[in-house]
């Protein structure tokens, strides 16, 4: 498979041992296939935006003409018929912009694979299918505030751009969705969707994070990432447990309720996750690392939200 | 308890190791999470809702220590007291330890097993403050005074049986104390009034050799020596015997023999196939339950012709019983032809004092015309004694005319037959052997009796034998030889003591010693050939109580065994380690 860079120059993409090599690719190619079949027609590239305008080449609706409106798109014939004044509206036809949101805090570093080689594939495939798709991809890596971020991108030639941004991510630091979403939304964005891949472990929860997203009115789709050993580690009697993030030791005696109890915290906290999004009809996905990612993102192509 | 101080101390031991080894945990590992959010807010919680989260280490520390406690506490032997045993009584143990308390029970153990069973019960479940004073019919504990249960326990094990015969109840100190007698009841031992007298005795069959002797062979009816083996039934049941002689040069005999319950069989081994040495004499029954008197030990005797000199002016009852004996070589000398130089191993003197006597042993027939008196029936006479000189010799015809006046009596004198104011045969052992007899053969009817020539033949048999005994009993054995070596029958060396020219040992069970001394070396068999032991039933307890159960005491109330408290805390324990394992594996304690 070649892909051309934005210098026109053709760049092989046989690498090996790196997180995009060939194998990673034509899984890409895989997916977007199977993405084509599970929406039919998507690929004319242009999402129909929910925006009415008065220009136009889809039929949208009629409705009441107000004065002072141009009255080019007064229908006259139903006028006629009616003797009512109606305005012809049109879709706008618009292309979607996706914001895709990859936690790089330290505790995305955890685990083999690790949570965060996992959400760069997850992204590199959304990625993938978006520029496939025409849509414009955005890839913000954000920790405890927005730590890198690739512009808008469109078109398949940016396939390259977008998986050189994600090879050259790190993890560091804490993470504060709250104040990468107010970094980021700050400055003026279109509404578009929002993919956030993390862990959510936050110490100041996802609550305002989320809502935050409300309030600029984006499309959310959150997924959720966890390694299974976050879920059911393996520890001794007593321990003491280390923060990779904030480097804070927690003093633990291990006790089968204890175990018992962290699990159903766990499990709340996915499910809180999860409540607040369908409850904000948002979409939401939550998986282990040990789940193979095109499965994952097949499963993201099923709730529809991805692919419209 | 053995001892509280050291149970004490092995308790506190136990806690401070305990202490220490908690101190000392290693501190826990450190391990790094994505994330500890979850966590801390899962311990916030925690800490506020688990009380048990807090008494983790003081729960599992708990445990550890209630073990230490209760494992260092059952070393020491604890017991529970109860409401009858808060009482303390104190109690002097007897214990029967004769021979026939080696009788083995259907159960396998011997009655003597039994009953230091039954004492170690009595010690165990008794107050803790009570004192014990064991005691036993053999003698073999020497001190009166009390310990506690737990030295009692250690004495009562260091008794054993004894088969030395010499059995009786012990002279006890006057003691304010419970008296407790455990016995089979066979021997014949005096039990004072006010004595629990527990009962080990069980029937049991037993057959065994109550008498083996040996004859010389010297007088006219055998030519060889012979042994005698009287066998005795001690069983409820009539058995059927199988008595069996083994001896040097391979020769067995085997004689099969029928007895009825409480009946003796002599059996008459002719010898003369057998080599010089020692001989295995052996009865063998079925489901004999005492083994001691199974086996017993003869020695035959050197074949050579013993030297008798007759020294008469004419007696030819003396020379024709003499002249019959096939292993003597008889000479007859006149009085005047006496010399005292002259070899030979015997002299027998017809009325006539020598001036000098002779270093020989010697039978003296005395003049009987020094005294006169009525014809007296030997009736009005006793024979004293068992004296090896009367063995076999039947005087109830016998009638004499004529007595003399004894010569010379010592205190070293033996009286055989008569009293002290007549005596008819007197046996003396000075520097040499002697027999008196105190009446002439022509002023009796004695030579015309069938006792004569046995009379004779076991006076020269007596005479020369060895001054080593033919037999001996258990117990101290006096050996007129210095400085010997003797070894038992398995070939162990017998622990031996010197005392003024003797050697001295002890026979504690039956046995065939060999003794040596430089190039010498005879046999002294140790028979267990005793009516007493051999008759296991004749027990005054025989109630046919199962032995070692039944305790029966004065109001006849009976003692069951109880639990030990060590065994108990012991079980308590090992239930606390199986709660500490499983605890730990839930991760209930640490």
């Amino acid at each position: 498979m070649k892909f051309q860079n934005p210098k026109n120059e053709h760049l092989s993409m046989e690498r090996a041992n790196t997180l995009f090599d060939d194998e990673f690719l034509k899984k890409l190619e895989y997916l977007n296939l199977i993405s084509k079949q599970m929406v039919p027609g998507h690929l004319h590239g242009e999402h129909r935006s929910k925006k009415k305008t008065n220009s136009g080449i889809e039929f949208s609706d009629y409705r009441e003409y107000v004065s002072g409106e141009d009255t080019r798109n007064v229908d006259w014939r139903t006028f006629l018929r009616l003797d009512k004044l109606l305005l012809r509206t049109f879709e706008e036809e618009a292309d979607l912009p996706i914001y895709i949101f990859i936690d790089s805090s330290a505790s995305m570093d955890y685990g083999n694979p690790s949570k965060f080689d996992y959400a760069r594939k997850i992204a590199a495939a959304m990625c993938y299918v978006g520029l496939m798709n025409q849509d414009r991809v955005n890839l913000i890596g954000f920790n405890s505030g927005v730590d890198k971020q690739l512009s808008a991108r469109r078109g398949k030639n940016q396939v390259w751009n977008t998986f050189q941004f994600l090879e050259a991510m790190t993890t560091r630091g804490s993470t504060s969705m709250v104040r990468s979403f107010k970094g980021f939304f700050s400055s003026r964005r279109r509404r578009g969707l929002v993919v956030v891949i993390s862990d959510f472990l936050d110490p100041s929860g996802f609550e305002r994070a989320f809502d935050m997203l409300r309030h600029y009115r984006q499309d959310l789709f959150a997924v959720h990432l966890y390694e299974t050993e976050e879920r059911e580690p393996k520890l001794p009697d007593e321990v003491l447990l280390k923060d990779s993030e904030l480097g804070t030791i927690e003093r633990v005696k291990i006790t089968p309720s204890l175990m018992d109890s962290y699990r159903e915290l766990f499990d709340a906290h996915s499910k809180s996750i999860e409540v607040y999004c369908k409850k904000n009809g948002w979409g939401y996905i939550n998986t282990s690392t040990v789940t193979p990612f095109e499965d994952l993102v097949l499963q993201v192509f099923r709730q529809g939200r991805f692919l419209k | 308890m053995a001892n509280p101080a050291l149970v004490t101390g092995l308790a506190v031991a136990s806690l401070l190791i305990i202490a220490i080894l908690y101190w000392i945990k290693p501190p826990p590992p450190t391990v790094v999470v994505s994330s500890s959010i979850l966590w801390a807010r899962l311990m916030r919680e925690r800490k506020r809702s688990s009380l048990l989260d807090k008494l983790r280490r003081l729960l599992s520390i708990l445990i550890a220590c209630i073990i230490a406690v209760f494992i260092a506490t059952a070393s020491g032997g604890p017991e529970l007291i109860s409401s009858e045993e808060s009482e303390i009584k104190d109690a002097t143990i007897v214990m029967d330890n004769s021979g026939t308390m080696a009788t083995l029970t259907r159960g396998g153990f011997t009655r003597w097993e039994h009953a230091v069973e039954v004492a170690r019960e009595i010690l165990v479940g008794s107050h803790p403050s009570a004192e014990f004073l064991i005691l036993d019919t053999s003698g073999q504990i020497v001190s009166r005074v009390a310990n506690t249960k737990w030295k009692a326990l250690e004495e009562l094990e260091k008794l054993s049986i004894s088969f030395e015969g010499n059995v009786q109840y012990p002279v006890l100190t006057d003691r304010d104390a419970r008296l407790v007698f455990i016995s089979d009841g066979v021997s014949p031992i005096a039990v004072p009034t006010m004595t629990e007298t527990i009962s080990v005795f069980e029937p049991a069959e037993n057959v065994g050799i109550t008498s083996l002797t040996i004859s010389s062979g010297l007088s006219e009816f055998a030519s060889a020596p012979r042994g005698f083996v009287q066998v005795t039934n001690g069983s409820l049941n009539v058995k059927e015997v199988v008595v069996g002689v083994s001896g040097l040069g391979g020769k067995n005999i085997r004689e099969s023999l029928t007895l009825k319950p409480d009946s003796s069989v002599t059996s008459v081994i002719d010898l003369e196939e057998f080599q010089d040495g020692p001989l295995r004499v052996s009865v063998t029954s079925v489901r004999d339950a005492f083994s001691k008197d199974d086996l017993a030990y003869m020695v035959k005797p050197l074949s050579s012709k013993s030297k008798v000199t007759l020294v008469t002016s004419g007696n030819v009852y003396l020379e024709s019983a003499l002249e019959a004996m096939s292993n003597v070589e008889f000479s007859v000398i006149e009085t005047e032809s006496y010399d005292p130089m002259d070899l030979t191993d015997i002299y027998i003197f017809d009325r006539f004092k020598p001036e000098i006597p002779p270093s020989v042993p010697t039978l003296e027939f005395l003049i009987a015309e020094q005294f006169s008196q009525d014809i007296v029936s030997v009736g009005s006479y006793r024979s004293l004694g068992d004296h090896p000189v009367l063995r076999g010799v039947t005087l109830s015809d016998l009638r004499i005319e004529k007595v003399s006046s004894p010569p010379f009596i010592t205190g070293d004198s033996e009286i055989l037959w008569g009293d002290i104011e007549t005596p008819l045969l007197i046996a003396q052992v000075l520097d040499k052997k002697s027999v008196q007899v105190g009446f002439s053969l022509e002023g009796s009817n004695f030579p015309l009796q069938p006792a004569f020539p046995i009379f004779l033949a076991n006076t020269i048999d007596w005479m020369l034998e060895s001054d080593v005994p033919a037999f001996v009993k258990q117990g101290r054995v006096v050996i007129p030889t210095d400085n010997a070596s003797i070894l038992d029958l398995d070939g162990n060396s017998v622990e031996a003591n010197v005392l003024d020219g003797h050697t001295i040992f002890h026979a504690i069970a039956p046995n065939l010693y060999s003794i040596r001394q430089g190039s010498d070396r005879f046999w002294i068999p140790a028979n267990l050939t005793n009516y007493n032991y051999t008759l296991v039933n004749k027990s005054r307890l025989n109630s046919g109580a199962l032995s070692g159960m039944v305790i029966k005491g004065d109001d006849g109330s009976n003692e069951l065994i109880k639990p030990n408290l060590w065994s108990l805390l012991v079980s308590i324990s090992l239930l606390l380690v199986a709660l500490e394992w499983f605890t730990y594996h839930r991760r209930i304690t640490v």
